[in-house]
Order: C-alpha cells, then sequence, then structure tokens
C-alpha cells in the first residue's frame, strides 16, 4: 500500500507522463479510500489550469511597470530599426 | 457591395497592427510577464525590447488569428526561453536531496508518510469562482517568487508554456529524474502557497 507522500509524488508524475499501469492501480486503490490525496490531485491540476490561463489574464500592475528611461530606449530603438 | 465592405471592415481590424501604439498598449504588460519570469528588472527591459524589434521585423507573418498581445506575448516566451537556456548554467543547482529538504514532505507528513491532519490539503471552494479575479493571478505571482528559480523555471516551462518534459530538460540542463522532483516540489510549494494566502476560507471574496 502506498503513502500519501508516495501518491502526492505519483499524482504530479501523471501531470507530466504515462504511469506504469501498476502504477496507476497502485495510485487510484489509494485515491480511491483518501480523500486528503483526492483533493490534493484536484488541487495541483487546478494550479496547472490557473497557471495556464496566465498570461491572458494579465493586466498593467502598478508596481511593475517600465521606467521611463526603459520606454525611451526602446522606443528609440525601434524607430531606428524601422528607418 | 454594401455587405461585402461591411465584410472586410469587420476582418480589418484584426489584421492590422499598430507598431506606433506597442509600447503605450502592451508595453506594461509584457514586461511584468517578463519580471515575473526572468526576475531582474534589467533582464525584463532587455526581453521587452528584444521582443518589440523581432515583432517588428515577423509584421509580415501576422496571420491575426491571435490577438495582438497575444501574439506579441508569444514572441517573449521564446525570448524568455532563449534567455533561460543561456543563464541555465549560472543558477545554483536545486538540492533535490530529500533529507535536506526543510520542505512539505517533512512537515505535512507523519513518519509513516500519512497526512498530518491539520496540515492536509483543505478544501478550495467552488472551481470556477475565482480563475476571472485578477487577485489570484497576483498571488500566484508572489507564490512564484518564493520559489528557487530553478523551481519556478521548471514550472513556468511547465504548466505555463505547456512544453514537454524533455524540452524542459534540455533548457534547464537537468536530467528527467530531477525534472520530476523539481515539478513536484513546486507544485507542492505553489499549492500550499495558494491554500494560505487565496483559497483559505476566511478570506473575504
Amino acid at each position: 500500500m502506498l503513502s500519501c507522500k508516495e501518491v502526492t509524488r505519483l499524482a504530479s508524475d501523471s501531470l507530466d507522463l504515462r504511469l506504469p499501469w501498476s502504477r496507476r492501480l497502485q495510485m487510484s486503490m489509494h485515491l480511491a479510500m483518501c480523500k486528503y490525496c483526492s483533493r490534493y490531485l484536484r488541487q495541483i491540476r487546478r494550479l496547472r489550469l490557473i497557471a495556464r490561463r496566465y498570461p491572458q489574464q494579465l493586466d498593467a500592475r502598478a508596481d511593475a511597470q517600465l521606467s521611463s528611461a526603459a520606454r525611451e530606449r526602446i522606443r528609440t530603438a525601434m524607430q531606428r530599426s524601422t528607418d | 457591395m454594401i455587405f461585402a465592405s461591411g465584410i472586410q471592415a469587420a476582418a480589418g481590424p484584426r489584421d492590422e497592427l499598430d507598431p506606433e501604439l506597442w509600447l503605450e498598449r502592451h508595453g506594461d504588460v509584457l514586461y511584468r510577464y517578463a519580471l515575473v519570469r526572468l526576475r531582474s528588472t534589467d533582464a525584463a527591459e532587455n526581453a521587452v525590447q528584444e521582443t518589440l524589434l523581432a515583432a517588428l521585423e515577423a509584421r509580415a507573418s501576422y496571420g491575426g488569428r491571435a490577438s495582438e498581445r497575444t501574439w506579441l506575448i508569444g514572441i517573449l516566451k521564446h525570448k524568455i526561453i532563449d534567455s533561460y537556456r543561456k543563464s541555465a548554467r549560472e543558477l545554483p543547482n536545486e538540492d533535490l536531496d530529500a533529507s535536506s529538504a526543510a520542505d512539505d514532505d517533512v512537515t505535512r507528513f507523519d513518519q509513516r508518510g500519512r497526512w498530518q491532519a491539520q496540515r492536509a490539503p483543505q478544501p478550495w471552494g467552488d472551481p470556477h469562482a475565482a480563475v476571472q479575479n485578477a487577485q489570484l493571478y497576483r498571488t500566484l505571482e508572489d507564490c512564484l517568487e518564493l520559489l528557487t528559480p530553478q523551481l519556478a523555471r521548471a514550472f513556468a516551462l511547465r504548466e505555463m508554456d505547456e512544453l514537454d518534459t524533455p524540452d524542459i530538460c534540455k533548457i534547464l540542463g537537468v536530467t528527467a529524474t530531477n525534472l520530476g522532483v523539481m515539478l513536484h516540489r513546486a507544485r507542492q510549494r505553489l499549492r500550499g502557497c495558494l491554500e494560505q494566502r487565496w483559497f483559505s476560507a476566511d478570506r473575504e471574496t
């Protein structure tokens, strides 16, 4: 019987590769009986969903903006390359 | 005729790029994204500049399928990956020795590897409620910042860029086994951080 600690590691691996069937079986037997590990797997899947949406959800953040010097530098470089 | 020109007008703006306005419209968003991924103002400014210059050159290949911003962020991603590749050797290697990790593994599980009830995953509530919330993504940024650079890079390449693990191994110069440990650790920590800072029951929504 796998421990919860081992199952959290397998849960992570299952998001990146196809586990051997024996591992999948062991994991699903554990998940059927363990609400914490089931929750853990659901939550790291949700974490994936949040991370994937992140680039589309971006807006300007007041404490992370281009300095006016950098802005000017970039503007000049762009002008130079179109001239 | 009226009908035909109507269609053209509707299709028009999506095919047009407006380089003069890129900096104004997208500069800060590109910068924010670059800063989260590169963790240095200099590197982030450079990446934004390189992105906009590359976009100027590639203007002709913009098909209008993606929005202008999505297209620019796509170019920026490639610049970021290039920069990861170049700096892979400068980063300290992740300490992957499980026993030395002051880690979830040590604090959340008992000696037999079972969850300790008071440190086990808590319910996160309605899965659909939060995904549109800008504050959630700021919290994700804050949690990413708490990871070591190596773990943050591995996580972002896998979960934001959706690269396959063999490609990530090449970019970061790590073995598949080590990447597996790194991704597991990054997910553990980010899950815990989001739970504590965002999903905990006493937060006002």
